[in-house]
């Protein structure tokens, strides 16, 4: 298996989740309408960033909790 | 290109709902029901169905799927989905049982008539007499609002059921257990920055819901979920049910939308019919009676039944 544990799988998300989205969404902003709509992607984005790093956080320090338990 | 992409959702639906009923781990079982409501939500805006979208992701997938984590988490969290060895009689029959239910739901699909029997022209032809753009809200809160009023009125009742649950010492009390987390510490960062933005666009939701898809239902949920944010992150500590403004304010909601509908028994000749040229107002005045009692019962739905007694 490629990613053998929670913390590479977690390392892997993080490229589809920011940098993928990201793309994605910068390919849409060039197709969106008004800048509004422009506007409101990136915001999509900027929020799914702050919510991707909140949660690998905290799946992390759960893991390494476990982890350090007996 | 559509056509592939409806065909990649359906496909990708069928096989979460499999992996959630074959899922061996509660929580992984869980898990999948969420993106299977996220999913769904995506096959609803392919419909054109973007208010059940909206309360799909909110309700259907977040407040539900928060609703089973939390007792997927209190029944062990690695606890097999199919229990043990003694329950296992009942497997084949439940099985049985959902594929009968399955199976006589999709003859029923198949046996609808090619054009199914419709209300729709005749609420876009009434629409303009609700003074309301959006003909959902129109249906659900002007030519259906009897409904909506027992949803709300159920709901109470459901949060009742759950506070019935506590012990007798414990009545009264703060419901759920108390959160700690590191004052500094990523939660509480996150409890801190997104109410802000989550507040504004539930908010938004609300208000927009009479000209544009949304409503008060997907807004309370929003604030619902924020309120239980800055709990989950310690910062706040949910209110004691024996509160005289919590209960005050949960029924609020509920009597002020009974208190319009005996408004138009006076004005407009029927229960819950709005006097001519007063419909808008009302409509609103309405839902924003609803959406404070909504976002409490939502939430305290999910914190559960009190287990804190008189502690302080």
């Amino acid at each position: 298996m490629r990613f053998p544990d929670t913390l590479t799988r977690l390392h892997a998300l993080t490229k589809a989740d920011n940098l993928g989205l990201g793309l994605v969404v910068l390919g849409l902003v060039l197709q969106a309408g008004s800048v509004a709509a422009a506007l409101k992607l990136i915001c999509v984005w900027l929020l799914l960033l702050l919510s991707g790093a909140c949660v690998s956080q905290l799946i992390a320090r759960n893991t390494r909790e476990r982890e350090s338990r007996p | 290109m559509m056509t592939f992409v409806n065909l990649l959702l359906a496909v990708l639906l069928l096989a979460l709902a499999a992996w959630t009923t074959l899922a061996r781990n509660m929580f992984a079982a869980v898990v999948g029901f969420i993106a299977y409501g996220a999913l769904l939500a995506l096959a609803w805006v392919q419909l054109s169905g973007i208010d059940i979208a909206l309360t799909e992701a909110a309700i259907g997938s977040g407040l539900t799927g928060l609703l089973l984590l939390n007792a997927a988490s209190r029944l062990h969290v690695n606890a097999n989905a199919g229990g043990n060895t003694g329950r296992s009689r009942l497997r084949v029959p439940a099985a049985l049982l959902s594929a009968a239910v399955s199976g006589a739901l999709m003859l029923c699909v198949f046996a609808l008539p090619e054009t199914p029997p419709t209300l729709a022209p005749d609420v876009a032809a009434n629409l303009a007499s609700t003074e309301v753009r959006n003909p959902i809200t129109a249906v659900l809160l002007a030519f259906r609002a009897m409904d909506t009023l027992l949803e709300a009125i159920v709901l109470l009742f459901a949060l009742i059921g759950v506070w019935s649950l506590s012990s007798d010492p414990h009545w009264g009390g703060r419901p759920g257990l108390r959160q700690y987390s590191e004052p500094n510490g990523i939660l509480a960062y996150t409890a801190r920055v997104l109410p802000p933005i989550g507040i504004v666009v539930g908010a938004y939701i609300f208000w927009t819901g009479a000209d544009y898809p949304g409503g008060k239902f997907q807004g309370a949920t929003l604030l619902a979920a924020m309120w239980l944010l800055v709990l989950m992150a310690g910062l706040a500590d949910a209110p004691p049910i024996r509160r005289t403004w919590l209960r005050v304010a949960l029924v609020a909601g509920p009597l002020a939308f009974i208190a319009v509908g005996f408004l138009g028994l006076q004005t407009a000749g029927a229960f819950l019919a709005y006097p001519e040229g007063f419909v808008k107002p009302l409509i609103i005045a309405i839902e924003l009676a609803l959406l404070p009692s909504l976002t409490l019962v939502l939430g305290l739905l999910l914190l559960g039944a009190p287990l804190r007694g008189e502690e302080p």
